[in-house]
């Protein structure tokens, strides 16, 4: 079953230089319960592609056509058409994501515990209040054992005072929550650590705070947006393998970003290869890498240094975006193009079961340019 | 900070100087009759010795509290700063919150609404507030709030309650108007003080609180492009929940190290508005005294500003590290 | 005030580059635009004041005249389209002729306090160590009073006239720019073209002016047009309060400060005297303002983390 599928995205980033195009077009498929890799060099759209699956693209940045549903349980959800505040109910519980710069993404005047507390509060709120109800004593287990209706709970809650007696009870059981979650995290001490300021902590420790915040509620899809790139080698090491550990665990439905082939054969099911805002090859990670079809895709893999090898670059670099080459984006810097890729632009389409390829080499379906 | 005063005295010192001994005699006296006796002072503090022989004599004199005689009040410098400054504390009082909250608030509409008309109003309030002259806004606001409507009159209290004020049966606690009247328990007064300070207090409140609005909006716009406000975003949180507490809590660190700013602002902005509301406070008194070459107040004058600035930025410092968690460790 | 002003190396080469892109941004922001159409209005009225208020002939012109001794001011009329303030001083001569006080101000004020801001200010940034904590502190000291006090201070001290007025003022003023060229000093020293030019045996003086300050001159820039209308600011509150020109003087604040009496009209019609401080006020906020308009609008272009977006 598909939990996430994008069909015909565009973004588009209208700037002070002028109109990015920075998703021009982009098929996708997540199927349920598997590790999707995306790779691909900077530029080539897989953040904004995965922030726009979570129907987030940051201003100046625009969702201009496209649709992406999300799946749950038979319900769909068409994140392109839900209203911001329905959207927000998915984000944190449903599709969450981690990020690359763990000490920019946590707030650095807030605890690093407060901050996991965060989504809990808002998405498993019910859960944390049961809870608590089981361990209050006095007014406290009056007032949560009351309907959020009752007229008594809606004064204790706006009084000043008074709200500690719902809030606290809550509150604590949330900590333990948070507690419970750092350790799963391998993060020693989480007593004291929850109490702490993100400035205090190492990369990798951060690193671990912002993906217990993305698990806290349990969510079906974690989307990684290069959650490694930023960290030294062997921190890097443990933190991939934690990934892998939570998600045998969860059974979460993993999106992880790289530009690094290594860790993408190491940690995904399936690989996507985006190249300037297009996908231009899909297939399961060993095929990939044994008989990659798009001459990109063979460029990717033959530029990783290994011994015994010459290293080989791809020629040129990445187009700007702005104004992207006519017909195929990769032409230019393809030792395969033909007069055709100079015109039209390749569809990305399924050449063989579970193998996606845009290129004129292995088909001949063209896309209408916009 | 104690080098700073030390150099603060000594700037004052040193513009005291261009003045001749005979003048100078005044900064050392506390009486009328002493400062008749001009070349006996003259010999007594050496204010014809080497200009560093002076300054310790001068220094000493003036950390006893002996800041000299003020010829436009006729009593003492430092009795002159007791019995005038509760005035002027009292309008800082009421303005000081006023500002910050009118410009963080201001900033804060500018920064959300980005280049849309909040943002170009709030600018272009706070940029006609810079701009204009205190003393033609305080002009102005007399002249239309009193002059035509009569109700915001100049000074600290109407006659009546100035006659309540003298009667035998009020106590006088601190000074300032407001809150004796409250002590007092009489409501008459209270109000009436509260009548008096509207205008100054607003005078001021127009004309200070641009540099606060400007700054929070810069430090907004800078947080709200920050990547925790998105990872926030992604957990689902509520944007109002995102911009009031998440970057609001970031954004108000810069607008902190202002307060030494906005200090000397209000201290400016007291000299020309107690002169123009007629509330005799230390900014009146400092402008009298200018006119009317009263050296010795208006050094004080200098030399106080000086160290309340000092000691603002020291407060901001302390304040800083309990503001922002990342400089604790220090 | 550095903090609030980003500053951003400009390589040498792209000088020409950023002064267009400037002022391509300036012709689009309305703001900029209105402040550069006042301040064009009061430099046209400051050439053009000895035809449209033509001085009495022998008189200093910055001597307004007067046209009677009574003390109660007189409405407008065709004579005296500003009408006449307390001594029966024309309105409308002061406000044009003061227009050239205010400019002489502001520009002798600003550019004494540049040079002596950037003179200090390089020193201490370049050559560091003991120069530069002395130097600094004295900025902090000199800072620690507002400055509209320590003008006070200093004009007393020096005598009451305008141009001991515009001595004090570049005596208060120059603080700021010493701060902000040290900050700028300090951020470009370390870049490798200078090192490059240290190493091809430039003297210090070369390297200062033709690498170093030429990129922390743009911040400068924004301040020096902020401060144009603030120096005309402290100047005339000084005037009002009776310390800076003397009485009768072509002088915007002077003139406020003879109005002070005439606020409350008369019984029945309280602004019966609202030519004496309307005008000349309204001749202050406007000249600072455009001033303040056209440096906020400099400040918006500049600031990299605004631009690209």
């Amino acid at each position: 079953m598909n939990v996430i599928e994008a069909r015909d995205l565009y973004v588009r980033f209208y700037t002070y230089e002028g109109v990015v195009k920075a998703v021009d077009g982009v098929d996708l498929d997540v199927v349920s319960g598997e590790t999707l890799g995306i790779v691909g060099e900077t530029g080539s759209g897989k953040s904004v592609t995965t922030y726009a699956l979570m129907n987030m693209v940051p201003p100046p940045g625009k969702i201009t056509r496209g649709r992406v549903i999300y799946r749950k349980k038979g319900v769909e959800y068409v994140l392109t058409e839900m209203p911001e505040n329905e959207i927000r109910k998915l984000r944190g519980s449903e599709l969450a994501r981690i990020f690359q710069d763990p000490a920019a993404a946590l707030n650095p005047v807030y605890k690093v515990g407060d901050q996991v507390a965060e989504a809990i509060l808002i998405h498993r709120l019910d859960e944390m209040k049961k809870r608590a109800l089981e361990s209050a004593k006095g007014f406290s287990r009056n007032i949560l054992s009351r309907s959020e209706d009752d007229w008594l709970v809606k004064f204790v809650k706006r009084m000043p005072l008074l709200r500690r007696f719902y809030w606290d009870p809550i509150k604590e059981e949330t900590r333990k929550e948070v507690v419970r979650l750092l350790s799963l995290m391998g993060i020693p001490d989480p007593e004291r650590v929850y109490s702490m300021y993100p400035h205090e902590l190492s990369g990798g420790m951060q690193q671990r705070i912002v993906i217990a915040m993305a698990l806290s509620c349990n969510p079906q899809v974690l989307i990684a947006d290069e959650p490694t790139t930023n960290l030294d080698v062997t921190v890097e090491a443990q933190i991939l393998e934690l990934i892998k550990d939570l998600k045998e665990k969860f059974g979460t439905t993993l999106i992880y970003i790289t530009h690094d082939m290594g860790v993408i054969a190491e940690v995904s099911d399936r690989v996507a290869v985006m190249y300037a805002g297009n996908i231009v090859e899909i297939g399961d990670v060993y095929s990939i890498f044994k008989e990659p079809m798009h001459p990109y895709t063979k460029g990717l893999l033959e530029s990783i240094p290994m011994p015994g090898r010459p290293i080989k670059d791809i020629p040129g670099s990445v187009p700007n975006l702005v104004n992207p080459p006519q017909g195929c984006r990769f032409h230019p810097r393809c030792e395969r193009a033909m007069s055709i890729c100079s015109t039209r632009k390749p569809k990305l389409v399924q050449v063989r079961p579970g193998r996606w390829v845009a290129c004129f080499l292995y088909h001949s379906e063209g896309v209408e340019e916009e | 900070m104690i080098p700073t005063l030390l150099g603060v005295s000594i700037l004052v010192f040193i513009i005291s100087l261009a003045f001749t001994p005979e003048q100078r005699a005044a900064l050392y006296v506390t009486s009328p009759k002493g400062a008749a006796r001009i070349y006996e002072i003259i010999e007594k503090y050496g204010l014809n010795r080497p200009p560093h022989e002076q300054y310790i004599t001068w220094l000493s004199n003036v950390l006893q509290g002996n800041l000299g005689y003020s010829k436009s009040l006729n009593i003492p410098v430092a009795r002159a700063f007791a019995e005038l400054w509760p005035v002027s504390l009292e309008i800082t009082l009421y303005a000081a919150p006023f500002i910050v909250l009118v410009g963080i608030k201001l900033g804060k509409i500018s920064a959300i609404h980005r280049d849309k008309l909040p943002d170009h109003i709030s600018r272009v309030l706070a940029i006609i507030g810079w701009s204009l002259p205190i003393f033609w806004s305080a002009i102005i606001l007399l002249a239309v709030f009193y002059g035509a409507l009569g109700i915001f009159p100049p000074g600290r209290l109407s006659p009546e309650a100035q006659a309540i004020v003298r009667s035998p049966g009020w106590v006088t606690y601190t000074g300032l108007y407001t809150i004796d009247a409250l002590l007092n328990r009489n409501l008459f007064v209270f109000f009436d003080a509260l009548r008096h300070l509207f205008l100054p207090v607003l005078n001021l409140v127009i004309v200070d609180n641009a540099i606060i609005m400007r700054v929070m909006r810069s430090s907004m716009l800078e947080e709200l492009h920050k990547e925790y406000v998105i990872a926030a975003r992604s957990k689902g949180v509520d944007e109002d929940v995102i911009i009031n507490k998440h970057v609001t809590r970031n954004a108000l660190i810069p607008v902190v190290t202002l307060a030494g700013i906005l200090t000397a602002g209000l201290m400016t902005g007291l000299v020309i508005t107690e002169t123009v509301f007629e509330l005799k406070g230390i900014g009146y008194w400092a402008a009298h005294a200018a006119e009317q070459l009263d050296i010795p107040s208006v050094l004080a004058f200098a030399l106080f500003t000086g160290v309340i600035f000092v000691i603002a930025n020291l407060i901001v410092d302390v304040l800083y590290a309990y503001i922002d968690p990342r400089v604790r460790l220090q | 005030m550095s903090s609030s002003i980003k500053r951003v190396p400009i390589r040498e080469r792209f000088w020409y580059k950023e002064l267009v892109f400037m002022l391509k941004r300036i012709r689009e922001s309305p703001l900029s635009l209105i402040g550069t159409s006042i301040i064009l209005f009061f430099i046209l009225l400051a050439v053009l004041a000895p035809y449209i208020a033509p001085p009495r002939p022998g008189r200093d012109p910055f001597e307004i005249p007067r046209f009677g001794y009574v003390p109660t001011p007189s409405p407008p009329s065709p004579e005296h389209p500003f009408g006449l303030t307390e001594g029966q001083y024309d309105l409308f001569y002061g406000c044009v002729w003061g227009t050239i006080t205010a400019f002489r101000v502001g520009f002798l004020g600003v550019s004494g306090s540049l040079l002596i801001g950037i003179l200090v200010g390089a020193l201490a940034g370049y050559f560091g160590g003991l120069l530069d904590d002395i130097l600094m502190r004295i900025v902090d000291i000199v800072f620690a009073i507002p400055g509209l006090i320590l003008a006070m201070a200093f004009v007393i001290a020096l005598g009451q006239s305008l141009d001991n007025v515009i001595i004090a003022l570049m005596l208060v003023g120059w603080p700021t720019y010493a701060r902000l060229v040290r900050a700028g000093v300090l951020q470009v020293k370390v870049e490798d073209y200078v090192e490059a030019a240290r190493a091809m045996g430039c003297s210090h003086s070369r390297i200062l002016f033709k690498h170093i300050l030429p990129n922390s001159i743009f911040s400068v820039f924004i301040v020096a047009t902020l401060d144009m209308g603030s120096m005309v600011l402290t100047a005339s509150a000084l005037s009002f309060l009776g310390i800076g020109a003397p009485l009768g003087y072509a002088d915007w604040g002077q003139l406020i400060a003879l109005s002070r009496n005439w606020l409350l009209g008369v019984p029945g019609d309280p602004f019966a005297y609202w030519y004496t401080y309307t005008y000349p006020g309204i001749f202050i906020f406007m000249f600072v303002l455009g001033w303040n308009l056209l440096g906020d609008a400099f400040r918006d272009i500049l600031d990299p983390t605004l631009r690209r977006r």
